[in-house]
């Protein structure tokens, strides 16, 4: 036992009381007498428990970080290139990878990465208005818009 | 022990009578030494037979109920010193009669102000932490009947103190004015 120890136990003796004995009877005969007179389904405890073992600044910067996280990706995920065929005569974009894509008139698409390649949306939801010819066999694949029915044709494009 | 569901009109059901009967004053000695109020003591006391009687006692508990009763008892008294700004009950005489008639109103002023930081180093220690404090200080155990009674081995309390110590200096140096 050193001095600090000699400390802290002073520090405690004086702060830290016991009760008498009066006070506890006292108490504990208040608390019996309501735990015997109240059902204990209608019994209240006064002292709630601990909400939650994550201290409030824990639970706000996990919050921060998946707020931050959500409009980082809202603003810089990859969505492709818009292409739209302004004119009356459509029009024939070639790809990075040699793909070709033939699009009629006014149809309009979006080119993007996807895992096993590069991925065509349509936004024409009411007609099939693209040919695609791939530079290679498997990685390109053409999806249909939101409610649109696209289709991946695999003809040769050609210029109108 | 099971939710207590059946009652005889004098008495508790049998298991908590035997606990309350057993453990009351450790829970209410405990709670006291921790609030520093005879309310929230009481409160405390109310509240963990309640939460027994509600729920009874848990499997892993019952091998030892003194055991399970203090830490609920730590447990709770953190509760209410975290959810209270140091309140000052004009009829709470313990806190009252803690600096009486020792040196005026300075040393009066002292001891209040060494109190609160007691009570907020208290605050941010861990509910194992200050049970140990508290048998240890207070209750007077040794490490080896705090281990016995926490079922770990004396060199775990040993150096659990130590720790307690340093953290506890910590916290009562940035308390300091």
């Amino acid at each position: 036992v050193n001095s600090t120890d000699h400390d802290l136990k002073d520090l405690i003796d004086r702060h830290l009381k016991w009760p008498s004995d009066l006070a506890f009877t006292a108490a504990r005969d208040r608390v019996r007498k309501q735990l015997l007179e109240t059902p204990a389904h209608l019994q209240t405890a006064r002292v709630a428990d601990a909400p939650s073992s994550i201290p409030m600044w824990r639970m706000a910067a996990a919050v921060a970080v998946v707020v931050i996280v959500v409009i980082g990706t809202a603003i810089f995920w990859p969505r492709g290139v818009q292409a739209y065929a302004a004119g009356d005569d459509g029009l024939q974009v070639t790809l990075a990878d040699d793909s070709s894509v033939e699009m009629r008139a006014h149809a309009e698409m979006t080119v993007g990465r996807a895992a096993d390649g590069i991925q065509i949306r349509l936004a024409d939801r009411r007609h099939h208005r693209l040919r695609v010819q791939a530079a290679r066999r498997a990685p390109v694949r053409a999806d249909q818009g939101h409610d649109g029915v696209g289709r991946w044709n695999g003809i040769s494009g050609k210029r109108r | 022990m099971p939710a207590a569901a059946v009652r005889q009109d004098d008495s508790l059901p049998e298991d908590l009578e035997q606990l309350f009967q057993e453990h009351s004053r450790l829970v209410y000695r405990t709670a006291f030494a921790v609030t520093g109020s005879r309310h929230d003591a009481e409160d405390v006391l109310q509240s963990v037979f309640v939460k027994l009687l509600q729920r009874g006692l848990p499997p892993d508990a019952r091998s030892n109920a003194a055991r399970y009763l203090h830490r609920a008892a730590v447990n709770l008294s953190l509760n209410v010193l975290r959810n209270r700004k140091r309140r000052r009950l004009v009829d709470d005489v313990e806190l009252l009669e803690i600096p009486a008639a020792q040196g005026g109103e300075h040393d009066e002023a002292r001891m209040r102000e060494e109190s609160e930081r007691l009570t907020k180093a208290m605050t941010q220690l861990t509910p194992r932490a200050l049970e140990i404090l508290l048998l240890y200080y207070k209750q007077g155990d040794s490490t080896a009947q705090i281990a016995g009674r926490l079922g770990t081995s004396r060199s775990v309390i040993a150096v659990t103190l130590f720790r307690i110590r340093a953290r506890l200096r910590g916290l009562l140096k940035e308390g300091k004015p």
